[in-house]
């Protein structure tokens, strides 16, 4: 047999394998990384490509789903994802993508931190987990959408929309009832001055459409960075498919090759990881538990904005909002606020039960006044389990669902949102809905970290009965909050690189 | 020298295209016909100077003016075929291919199908028999819109609520292309065991299914049927005939319809090495050819009606999806294309994603996007009217939308 074709064989190029990969090769550790897509296309195209699809995709009827998801850059990265993974959803829209840079291809940009409260339950300090955050932080590049030249720590900002702008004064001027609402400019993954490679936000509001001068982070980037190292490799239209042990492991890919090193680090999203451990994980009658954020979206009108145009901005979130609706540590959610006059009319004029012709002179006229709230609620208040379909072999179903008693906190959340609005002289209107469980796409918990038996992994993400194997995506966050996952995910994996690099400096010496 | 073929009545539907092909494929082709080279009509006896040397002959010439229940020799078209069959094999050409009917039946119900019958036996019971091969051709559709087939390509596009009978009759369409291709295979291919061959598709279709296919393929909605008994199907008939604007129904091609009964093809097919195509696509592209200008006439008046000043680009992509979405052409009236504004009375909300013509609105607004972002707004008044009259509208577009379903 041949040597190790590497120290470390990451696979998977989204946020979670390439922020493994980082501290590996900084401690001059050979990484391969095999990734089940490609390049998924130049971004540098015109923009009547990037709205409507190199092959006309979008020119296809509106399937009722975000419209992130409907953009042709988004069929691009998740169709190959949907044929080729063998996993459905039964109640459960399962989002994966197999496509070089992940989900970040399409991701909404939008960063929260866990704190101490938030991380009690996990088996690590929040402050390792913190100095993984302020690393991933440098390398991404972050800022802050505010109204003010500077925001408070120096972080370099962007211009708030002028409607956020509005709803946001209004928020300091009319303290709330209590603590449990926060609104603040949006914390995003965009780049406010320009850095090597990549452009600073030119405000050209239709981020949608993907980014074509890198402003928005997406991990695609960083790979060019990684692959200037001479210890790195990274392989395409690799999809791992089988995952054997002997002495070391060895990955066998969908085109027949494979490949062997003494480690392996997952980072193929929850639901790609999901499917490679399917022969290792005795699955059993419930299946793995999944959790996922059920997901809420509102439209608001914010009348004193009525006939306004828009002010340039980035069409991805200018608001963050935070609201308890419960006494337990994890019972806030979270959400955000975009400007529709920002965003592409199309998904807005579709849903109207006017005329296109009406529709449009509609969006115009209120567009800019329009704002859509999205709130993400923790994931213990979902119910997903992912199923092996015994019967046809590999394939998995993702079973989606509520939390028992989850209707009614929605509804007590619903009126204290409704209470919030109003005070920042927002009209809710009619059309708010709950979304199919999967829409959220932020999906962990699979393996938990700290947690015994054939599910669990340890504090550093090794899989419990397989040494050697280690996870470093959403899998293994031992639980949910609603805030934002993947910056979480990126420092966690961050942090198990590093613990990973340590050790196995030792044990060479 | 190039291979002598004979084809009677090379004007019709079947036989021009016959020609075209045995051309193309480098056969010197010889037509018999009334108005041709060698003036010829059913009934006549064909020189024996244009039948020598011939490979093989197709007979496609049928006169539809015999009287329907005239005895058999005074049935022009029994007797004739008969005549050049004789003829043929007195001249010594190896094939004559007597073009019949997948109708063709004893018990038949329309004269037609009695009739091609009728010659069916009798040259099984003549002298040229060894030479004869019998070809019983299934629903031909395709190529230019005459004859049998733009009837029923008229019908199925004339509205989305049909009278109709035999609507669960099995009918089996075979393409133009397919039947040349079959008849000439047999015409010239040399060994041939079976007398009888069937050229049309194994699996039948229903009628019902089959004028579906035609109204989709012509870019136009759903067709709804409302089944009617064959003897108020015949009076309809009659009444055709008497209204203008409509296209006239014989009642023959009804009862021929009414009579159909599959055959069994497969071995046929297998035979003659025809691979028999889907209809449904070839149809959508034959159409969708012809239809590239009125197309793109309506996807300038769709451009219009939103309010946008058509650059060539915006076309261009507009009528190619319209045209991938299958919705091309829409069939919007040439007042509606004159005057965009007029689809107002038409135009469905925007939430309704399965009608046509909102389908068709999306597409327009989706292929404009890319250069309006700094395009001009309406402006407030601009927009009130446009929602207001929309509003106002909403019970007649709701009454008259369906049109464009
Ligand atoms: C529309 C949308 C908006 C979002 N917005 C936000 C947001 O605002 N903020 C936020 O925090 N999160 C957001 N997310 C979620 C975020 O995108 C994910 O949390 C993040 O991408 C997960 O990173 P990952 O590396 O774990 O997995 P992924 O991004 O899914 O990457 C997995 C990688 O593994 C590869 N892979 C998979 N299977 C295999 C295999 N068998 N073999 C080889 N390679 C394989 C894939 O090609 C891919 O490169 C959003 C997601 C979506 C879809």
């Amino acid at each position: 047999m041949n040597g190790p074709d590497a120290d470390f064989i990451i696979i998977g190029s989204g946020p979670a394998g390439v922020s493994a990969a980082f501290p590996l090769i900084a401690a001059g550790r050979r990484v391969l990384m095999l990734d089940g897509g490609d390049d998924a296309g130049s971004q540098e195209e015109s923009r009547s490509v990037r709205v409507l699809g190199s092959n006309l995709e979008s020119l296809r009827t509106d399937d009722g789903s975000s419209p992130k998801l409907q953009t042709p850059a988004a069929r691009g990265i998740l169709e190959p994802f949907r044929r080729q993974s063998g996993i459905t959803g039964d109640g459960f829209i399962p989002i994966g993508s197999l496509a070089r840079g992940g989900l970040s291809n399409i991701w909404g940009a939008q960063i929260s931190y866990l704190d101490a409260e938030d991380i009690a339950n996990w088996p690590i300090d929040i402050a390792s987990l913190q100095r993984s955050y302020e690393h991933v932080a440098k390398r991404i590049g972050i800022s802050r959408n505010a109204d003010v030249a500077i925001d408070a720590d120096g972080e370099p900002v962007l211009p708030l929309g002028a409607t956020a702008a509005h709803v946001l004064h209004r928020h300091q001027a009319v303290k709330p009832a209590d603590g449990s609402f926060r609104l603040f400019p949006a914390v995003n993954a965009i780049l406010s001055a320009a850095r090597p490679g990549r452009a600073a936000c030119d405000l050209r509001d239709d981020c949608l459409y993907g980014c074509p001068t890198g402003a928005i982070y997406n991990s695609r980037r960083d790979l060019l960075l990684l692959r200037k190292s001479p210890h790195f490799r990274l392989l395409d239209n690799m999809q791992a498919i089988s995952l054997t042990h002997s002495s070391g492991w060895t990955v066998g890919t969908a085109d027949g090759s494979s490949f062997s090193a003494p480690r392996i680090i997952l980072a193929a999203g929850v639901l790609g990881t999901a499917a490679l451990l399917a022969d290792l994980l005795p699955f059993g009658e419930q299946g793995l538990r999944l959790l996922n954020s059920p997901t809420l979206a509102v439209p608001l009108l914010c009348p004193p904005r009525l006939l306004r145009s828009p002010t340039p901005t980035h069409s991805l979130a200018q608001l963050g909002l935070s609201l308890r609706y419960g006494s337990g540590a994890s019972d806030y959610v979270t959400g955000a606020i975009y400007e529709v006059g920002t965003l592409p009319a199309q998904s807005f004029i579709n849903r109207m039960p006017l005329g296109r012709k009406a529709g449009r002179a509609a969006f115009e006229l209120i567009g800019s006044s329009l704002l859509v709230g999205t709130i993400y609620y923790p994931g213990d208040q979902s119910h997903s389990y992912i199923r092996r379909d015994e019967t046809a072999g590999k394939r998995l179903t993702v079973r989606g669902g509520f939390a028992d008693g989850f209707g009614l906190r929605d509804e007590t959340l619903k009126k204290m949102l409704r209470r919030e609005w109003k005070r920042l002289g927002l009209i809710q209107l009619p059309g708010a809905s709950l979304a199919e469980p999967g829409i959220d796409a932020h999906f962990a918990g699979t393996l938990p970290m700290g947690a015994a038996g054939p599910f669990g992994t340890s504090s550093d993400g090794e899989l419990n009965l397989h040494p050697g194997l280690y996870v470093v995506d959403g899998s293994i966050l031992p639980d949910l909050s609603s805030k934002y996952v993947t910056m979480t995910i990126m420092a966690n994996a961050d942090r198990i690189a590093h613990r990973l690099a340590e050790t196995e400096a030792n044990s060479a010496l | 020298m190039a291979p002598r073929l004979i084809i009677t009545g090379s004007t019709g539907y079947i036989g021009a295209r016959l020609v075209a092909m045995a051309r193309e494929r480098g056969f010197d082709v010889v037509e018999l016909g009334r108005r041709l080279g060698p003036a010829w009509r059913i009934g006549d006896e064909p020189a024996a100077s244009d039948l020598e040397g011939a490979i093989g002959l197709v007979h496609l010439a049928h006169s539809w003016a015999t009287p329907p229940e005239a005895a058999e020799e005074e049935n022009v078209n029994i007797s004739g075929t008969l005549k050049l069959a004789e003829a043929a094999k007195a001249a010594g050409v190896p094939r004559f291919v007597f073009a019949s009917s997948t109708s063709s039946r004893r018990e038949a119900l329309n004269v037609y199908g009695r009739t091609k019958f009728r010659i069916e036996e009798h040259l099984a019971a003549c002298k040229a028999a060894p030479i004869v091969r019998i070809a019983r051709i299934g629903l031909v559709y395709g190529g230019p819109r005459t004859a049998m087939y733009g009837l029923m390509a008229k019908l199925a596009a004339l509205s989305p609520i049909l009278p109709m009978i035999g609507l669960s009759r099995k009918v089996q369409p075979i393409h133009l292309d397919e039947v040349a291709a079959g008849l000439l295979a047999l015409a010239t291919g040399e060994n041939q065991p079976l007398k009888t061959f069937v050229l049309a598709p194994e699996k039948p279709i229903s009628f019902a299914a089959w004028l579906r296919i035609l109204r989709r393929g012509q870019g136009k909605g759903n067709l709804h049927f409302i089944p009617v008994p064959l003897t108020a199907a015949l009076l309809a008939c009659r009444m055709t005939k008497l209204l203008p604007l409509i296209p006239t129904v014989d009642p023959e091609r009804v009862l021929g319809l009414a009579g159909a009964a599959p055959m069994e093809s497969s071995e046929s097919l297998r035979l003659l090495k025809l691979n028999l195509a889907d209809p449904a696509p070839t149809l959508a592209g034959e159409f969708g050819q012809t239809h590239e200008e009125p197309s793109r006439r309506e996807a300038q008046a769709l451009l219009r009606y939103l309010g946008i000043a058509p650059t060539e680009i915006q076309l261009q992509r507009l009528c190619e999806g319209l045209r991938r979405e299958g919705l091309s052409p829409l069939g919007l009236s040439p007042a509606m294309i004159r005057h965009p504004g007029l689809l107002a009375l038409f135009e469905p909300p925007a939430n309704r994603t399965r009608h046509r013509l909102a389908q068709a609105l999306y597409l327009a607004d989706l292929a404009s996007e890319p250069e309006r972002a700094s395009g001009k707004k309406v402006g407030f008044f601009g927009a009130m009217l446009a929602i207001s009259s929309d509003v106002l509208l909403f019970p007649l577009r709701v009454l008259l939308a369906g049109r464009y379903r």
